[in-house]
């Protein structure tokens, strides 16, 4: 392992690399930042630029904005009361009273320094997990495999904030599209309508896109405003040994809490922040302080959605399933380049795993650098008026899409999705496991319909394997938990937290 | 000031029509399935996974649309409509539509520059030169970056032969 950890430190620290890792946390930290632009927008508006790079450089930078939103996010939550990404939702509340109270710098520092912590601990837990559950994958058949799929889809629209129904109904929306084009066994063509534009199947880019990138803007024209953040200066960025004191257990129980979430399909990067807030609150000597300014309520959430996003690339990696909607543009930047994520992944490219994981020990790193004393200059982003933000990042969109495909077509595919998009938002439903589903949906088939003919059409013999057992049985056990909790009105409370 | 392009459904009408589009979007697709070949038990055709897809998706919509009539019929407020639309809305919409319609004929310069001057003249308050020229210095700035830089290859329009 020390081998490949330096090798990956070697590719890591090459200059070019450098640059990209530089660039991903960059644009990370300006995305998560700014309201209305989260990772995944932020992934996908610079996804298409990343075609002419090698895998392992693409992947570096798509990681670097991924975890780096991540830590973006805290800054305008705990200035503004507005968070940049879903995950800092709850750093709003004791953020901003500390920073009403002038104590902006130590929230910043905090915050920054426990997403270090989380972000540091996750890498390190993918670094000794993923190896281990490859080669336990490795002897997991096309039945298990699709078992595994159905689980994770599942496990989605159980645990998503929003109707179960509605985020069904998405999922297999996405399915659907995820079959349009050439069947992948007999080559049939499905929902092409004689076109052959459509023989490919819909560009998962121009349609991320659209989904996320456009349909931000378009749903944020509707309150164009400016903002008024708190600026701190440099020297109250110092925290006193009591702040120091009291976030420290926060942020160790944040990377167990977020680490140990990242595992989960769906939010889970915004569950685990709830859940971080909620223990710190039951464990405080003094609850009565949180919603008031309690430090440990901005240390542990904030370490906990930093923590979440190593573990959240052990499935993409190991498994090839994307947990989270932000993986789902990670799998497909790795599928562009040809490098399929799964067992085999860290056998056949260990460049790409062991220079990640080294790129994100270094990317974490260099976002406490840019997130600590640079706090000043992007909070002047902030008050970059939408007028002028959203035709720029609408002209990036248009340049992106063109630079993959030279079609005009899928700058209207892009602009149709767009529209797809506001309105699913409008009609508040989750156009993430739209995504996911999309991703998955073309090997869930194939996986599905080899497992049957493994199986000489014994549609139980798809339960029978060790592996599809031990699935089957958490998502039973999943959803008894969930029939306890919606007996006990707890789903509601969340759901209602989370909006 | 009154905003035109802007639609107000009440929460369980929007969620009707949602579950509506869903229904038909099923349907249409359960069709289309229909005729794909469906193979065997042992070795499911083409046909099979949409087939199956399209039918959950049916009987998921009917469920919403079940779960929508459900819902309260509350008197109108702010808080009870959902607002679909915005004039700005409409507007980007259009610009895009109007940027991918001539990009390719008018080249990246020129349909970059209208295309922030439509969106600047409609959100900022700026003065209609300084829109246009902060456009065109957009547009070339842009240009710069993604063709020059990044070897990004932008169709080049009328100024394809200079």
């Amino acid at each position: 392992m020390i081998d490949y950890l330096s090798a990956g430190f070697g590719l890591a620290f090459r200059p070019d690399n450098l640059l990209y890792c530089f660039i991903g946390c960059l644009w990370g930290t300006v995305v998560g930042m700014l309201p209305g632009l989260g990772p995944l927008a932020g992934l996908t508006l610079l996804l298409p630029l990343t075609y002419g790079l090698e895998p392992t450089s693409a992947v570096i930078m798509l990681a670097g904005i991924f975890y780096g939103a991540m830590y973006g996010g805290s800054t305008t939550s705990i200035l503004l009361r507005i968070p940049g990404e879903a995950a800092s939702v709850i750093t709003c509340i004791d953020g901003y009273e500390m920073a009403k109270r002038g104590r902006a710098g130590p929230a910043l520092v905090v915050a920054g320094v426990g997403s270090f912590v989380g972000g540091t601990v996750s890498v390190i837990g993918l670094m000794l997990f993923a190896p281990l559950l490859a080669t336990v994958m490795l002897q997991v058949g096309p039945a298990a495999e699709f078992v595994l799929m159905l689980f994770a889809l599942l496990v989605m629209s159980l645990i998503s904030s929003g109707p179960m129904l509605k985020t069904m109904a998405m999922m297999l929306v996405g399915l659907l599209i995820g079959t349009i084009g050439l069947d992948p066994i007999t080559a049939f063509p499905r929902f092409t309508f004689g076109t052959i534009e459509l023989s490919d199947g819909i560009n998962f880019i121009s349609m991320a896109l659209g989904l996320f990138g456009v349909s931000e803007i378009l749903l944020n024209l509707e309150n164009i405003s400016s903002v008024k953040p708190i600026t701190p200066n440099f020297r109250s960025l110092i925290p006193k040994w009591v702040d120091i004191r009291d976030s420290a257990p926060a942020v160790g129980r944040g990377s167990l809490i977020g680490f140990v979430f990242g595992f989960v399909p769906g939010i889970s990067h915004v569950i685990s922040t709830f859940v971080s807030y909620a223990v710190e609150k039951r464990l405080s000597k003094h609850p009565e302080q949180f919603g008031h300014g309690a430090i440990a309520g901005v240390a542990g959430p904030e370490t906990a959605n930093n923590a979440t996003t190593g573990s959240a690339l052990i499935p993409l990696l190991v498994l090839g399933i994307p947990a989270i909607p932000a993986t789902a543009i990670l799998l497909s930047a790795l599928m562009i380049h040809g490098v399929q994520p799964g067992p085999e992944l860290i056998s056949k490219h260990p460049e790409i795993f062991w220079g990640l994981i080294a790129s994100m020990y270094i990317g974490n790193a260099v976002l406490l650098v840019l997130n600590l004393p640079l706090v000043g200059i992007f909070v002047n982003l902030l008050r970059t008026p939408y007028a002028y933000l959203a035709p720029t990042v609408l002209l990036v969109c248009v340049i992106g899409i063109y630079s993959v495909s030279a079609s005009v077509i899928e700058l209207f595919v892009m602009i149709a999705f767009g529209l797809i998009g506001y309105l699913l938002r409008k009609l508040k439903f989750d156009a993430a496991p739209l995504l996911l589903a999309v991703v998955l949906g073309d090997r869930m088939e194939v996986s599905f319909r080899r497992a049957l003919v493994i199986s000489d059409g014994d549609y139980w013999g798809l339960l029978k394997g060790g592996a599809s057992k031990i699935f089957v049985c958490a998502l039973l056990l999943l959803l008894l938990l969930q029939g306890v909790a919606w007996l006990l009105g707890y789903r509601k409370k969340m759901a209602d937290e989370a909006s | 000031m009154k905003l035109w392009g802007q639609v107000r459904l009440q929460v369980r009408t929007a969620e009707l029509i949602g579950a509506t589009l869903l229904l038909l979007l099923s349907l249409g697709a359960f069709v289309v399935a229909w005729g794909m070949p469906d193979g065997s038990l042992s070795a499911p055709g083409p046909g099979v996974f949409p087939l199956g897809l399209s039918g959950a998706l049916g009987i998921v919509s009917l469920g919403l649309m079940i779960r929508a009539i459900g819902l309260s019929q509350v008197r109108d407020s702010d808080e009870t409509l959902v607002t679909i639309g915005h004039q700005q809305i409409w507007i980007t919409i259009a610009a895009l539509i109007g940027f991918a319609l001539i990009f390719e004929w008018a080249g990246y310069l020129l349909s970059a520059t209208l295309f922030l001057s439509l969106l600047l003249a409609s959100f900022s308050t700026l003065s209609r030169t300084k829109v246009f020229f902060a456009a065109a210095l957009g547009a070339i700035l842009s240009w710069l970056f993604f063709a020059k830089l990044l070897g990004v290859n932008l169709p080049r329009g009328f100024f394809e032969n200079f």
